[in-house]
């Protein structure tokens, strides 16, 4: 059991997902006692807006479809209206446990403003093609800022109130390793914890087509080269 | 320039000039956004009407056939059009965007409140 964590908000960002809300919101209510939530329902097609109003739990409709990024910003901003001191993205699609957010907080408040849920820190990558893009990503990190982030491309990330306000209103601002790069050019210090994430519950997530991989891979490459 | 190429270019160009003016007279394109058009339309009649303009550039930069040094012109302005739409899309899209997600924190402020005013009402 975590202490009484008022001052974060977990930011679950969910698309369809109806059949993970209820388990979502259990591991939160049982290994986080008091931590304040937000899901962010992106204009689902299925019951998800339904069952977010006939449990009472706290959530915000999007009246029109965002995507990923979108969803999660309008939960960044809602952080900052509240004057939350720190936020994190916590998956709405049981990738993500609850039972690690108390110690990535108290790596926050050792100083750190960026604590990834990082599934690499002990644990090696694998030698799946998913792997070769998160080592290639991991590099070019290094080699811009000369920080090794082990996993680039968790979205389990916590941040500290001085982020929340750029994280929430700029334009460019995505749960994707670029934006690292732009936070670590920007002074932010960023530390790791070791973290296990669930496969999905139930639904199907978007980077399966090969098409889509690569083009993930192009578009954080080029920005990471050339813009942050 | 042939003769053949110089006549359909002033044919175009005036009625792509007129078709401009309709369409923000209909008010289809705001005027701040139709300046540009206005002024390439411009362009285009003068050129059609005096290719000469066009020769004496042709020789200047050392193209051999002038009609080259209008496609270099216009795929050149039609280059940095495209550019600023897209700077244009973006912006706009962000601005949707933003506008989406307060509509969405505003609504669940409402809803709040108008809970909060029931309850006590029950009470």
């Amino acid at each position: 059991m975590g202490d009484c964590m008022k001052e974060i908000l977990l930011v679950i960002p969910a698309y369809n997902e109806q059949d993970n809300i209820l388990n979502v919101l259990k591991d939160i209510e049982d290994n986080l006692s008091n931590c304040d939530y937000l899901f962010v329902n992106d204009c689902s097609s299925d019951g998800t807006g339904k069952l977010l109003d006939e449990h009472n739990i706290n959530h915000i409709d999007l009246p029109i479809n965002l995507g990923l990024a979108g969803a999660v910003q309008a939960g960044y901003k809602y952080a900052y209206y509240h004057g939350y001191q720190a936020a994190i993205q916590f998956d709405g699609d049981g990738q993500h446990k609850a039972i690690y957010i108390h110690q990535m907080k108290q790596e926050l408040d050792k100083g750190y403003d960026i604590v990834i849920g990082s599934r690499f820190v002990k644990q090696k990558k694998s030698l799946s093609l998913r792997m070769l893009g998160s080592r290639i990503i991991s590099f070019l990190i290094k080699l811009k800022t000369g920080v090794t982030i082990k996993d680039p491309t968790s979205g389990m990330r916590l941040m500290n109130r001085k982020l929340i306000y750029d994280y929430a209103f700029n334009m460019n601002r995505k749960p994707e390793p670029d934006t690292l790069v732009y936070q670590i050019a920007k002074g932010a210090k960023i530390k790791e914890v070791q973290v296990e994430m669930n496969d999905r519950l139930y639904g199907s997530s978007i980077y399966h087509s090969t098409f889509n991989s690569v083009k993930y891979m192009i578009n954080i490459m080029i920005s990471i080269i050339f813009f942050n | 320039m042939s003769l053949q190429v110089q006549i359909l270019l002033i044919i175009g160009s005036v009625l792509f000039f007129l078709f401009l003016v309709r369409n923000i007279k209909k008010s289809k394109l705001s005027i701040e956004m139709a300046v540009i058009w206005v002024l390439w339309g411009i362009g285009i009649i003068v050129i059609s009407i005096f290719p000469q303009l066009v020769y004496k550039l042709t020789r200047m930069i050392g193209i051999q056939a002038p009609i080259n040094t209008i496609f270099l012109i216009m795929i050149f302005l039609l280059y940095t059009l495209t550019f600023f739409l897209y700077i244009k899309i973006s912006v706009l899209e962000d601005k949707t965007k933003s506008a989406i997600q307060e509509i969405a924190l505003l609504r669940k402020e409402l809803e709040d409140y108008a809970g909060k005013h029931r309850n006590s009402n029950l009470q």
